[in-house]
């Protein structure tokens, strides 16, 4: 361990941040704190190609009377929208996966109407939605959308 | 050739410089740091994540490796975040700075990685990791510190060193490195399309910001410009290290760009702790002398 002076521990520093940032850009991964930071990267196009705009995923809550509601991200604290779409996206192949995170996530909703009544409504259950495209071949009409249920869970 | 290499590789990281700049960065750095992170470690914000289940656990990184991970202890998480709201407060005071960086840059770690466990990893926390785990490795607390102040008590300090320019240097290769990145997966998965489409137009009417969307109703065609302004600074940040006069133009569009993103994104495009990042390019000692001299100058008047 003669040889690892500080000048040379420095250098060492300097490849090794180089090389981690470089290598996440070029093999296109993810290791924290680097990222090949691809959010964004690919264009969103809709000039008549009747490419889907977006699949997005969304959630209702279902309340007392039977009522859907969309959730505020204050119904699912500490948790976000965004992260929460991102976890389901990851186990839309795996149902039996998808209905244990949908049930943990109304429990996560019940625990916060318990801690937070004024700002989460009492919940029966959850849906999990997935939005087709506005504008593509299965559109009937360009501005309507058609909503499929992936999964629903209630109390 | 070789040792042709070797002096430009030493003059380029190597340089022997004042630790002003290092030290008034470093304050900064952490100042932002303790103010902007203030519910973690005052209002334990991260202790909830120990009540979201298991089964949305998705470790990354080195996440996937710690064996006692996901924590179910509110209390456990709430202790770690308060240890490191500390140790970031001894990194301001510049107080056993060698030790309380390392700790810091450990914690932190810990602490702004935990929530991307949970389905979506949020990037902008990233370069605030990576530049603490820097400053750990560098001589940071040197100087304007309690260290020094108690150090110089016993000895006379040499405030210009090889020590003090390289983790500067390191932090504007790094976050190059992080543009040229963004910017390369632009061009790789899109090309340039990315500008020259409606890319952008799509993305303002997606979000629905209603400054986005005045813009868009008055100007669309602006959307274009500043999506090429956007593409070509990412790709180009790397000029930046070679060349101040391409910093001077390069740097400032990608501050505003990041400024500028939550009013088109909302809360999706708030990567506000990339704006303090940019202070590493500050040159603090040119910036406190020329306050200096307006001020003697001002006296003369």
């Amino acid at each position: 361990m003669r040889f690892l002076t500080r000048p040379v521990g420095v250098n060492l520093i300097i490849l090794l941040v180089i090389s981690l940032a470089m290598f996440d850009m070029l093999f296109k991964r993810q290791d924290f704190p680097f990222s090949c930071f691809d959010m964004f990267s690919k264009a969103y196009r809709r000039s008549g190609l009747g490419e889907p705009l977006s699949l997005q995923l969304y959630l209702t809550f279902v309340v007392e009377d039977g009522s859907e509601i969309l959730p505020l991200d204050s119904y699912i604290r500490p948790l976000d929208s965004l992260r929460l779409r991102a976890s389901l996206s990851n186990s839309l192949d795996r149902p039996d996966v998808l209905k244990i995170k949908l049930m943990r996530l109304l429990s996560l909703a019940l625990a916060n109407h318990e801690k937070y009544p004024d700002l989460v409504p009492p919940l029966i259950g959850v849906k999990l939605y997935q939005e087709m495209p506005r504008v593509g071949k299965q559109a009937i009409d360009k501005n309507e959308k058609i909503n499929l249920l992936i999964s629903e869970v209630f109390k | 050739m070789r040792a042709s290499i070797l002096k430009k590789w030493n003059q380029y990281w190597f340089l022997p410089k004042s630790a002003f700049n290092l030290a008034v960065g470093r304050i900064i750095f952490f100042l932002c740091i303790l103010v902007y992170y203030d519910d973690i470690y005052l209002f334990h914000s991260l202790g909830a994540w120990a009540n979201v289940s298991n089964e949305l656990w998705e470790p990354i990184s080195l996440f996937k490796y710690i064996p006692f991970l996901p924590i179910q202890s509110q209390l456990f998480i709430n202790i770690i975040s308060s240890i490191w709201g500390v140790s970031v407060l001894f990194c301001v005071l510049g107080l056993f700075t060698s030790i309380s960086t390392v700790i810091c840059s450990v914690l932190m770690y810990f602490v702004l990685g935990y929530p991307n466990c949970f389905g979506k990893i949020n990037h902008a926390d990233h370069p605030v990791v990576l530049i603490t785990f820097i400053l750990a490795a560098s001589r940071c607390g040197e100087l304007l510190s309690i260290d020094s102040y108690r150090k110089k008590k016993r000895s006379n300090a040499n405030s210009i060193s090889w020590e003090y320019g390289w983790p500067i240097r390191l932090i504007h290769v790094s976050l190059s490195i992080f543009y040229l990145s963004s910017g390369y997966q632009k061009l790789s998965t899109s090309g340039f399309d990315w500008f020259t489409s409606d890319n952008l137009a799509n993305i303002v009417l997606k979000f629905e910001q209603p400054f986005g969307m005045w813009v868009l109703n008055h100007f669309p065609m602006s959307l274009n410009f500043v999506a090429g302004m956007v593409f070509f600074s990412e790709l180009f940040a790397p000029l930046s290290l070679i060349n101040s006069k391409f910093a001077l133009i390069i740097i400032p569009i990608l501050f505003t760009f990041h400024a500028a993103t939550p009013l088109v994104l909302g809360k999706a495009g708030s990567f506000y702790p990339w704006l303090f990042c940019f202070l590493w390019w500050i040159p603090f000692d040119r910036v406190f002398l020329l306050i200096r001299r307006a001020q003697i100058y001002m006296k003369h008047l």
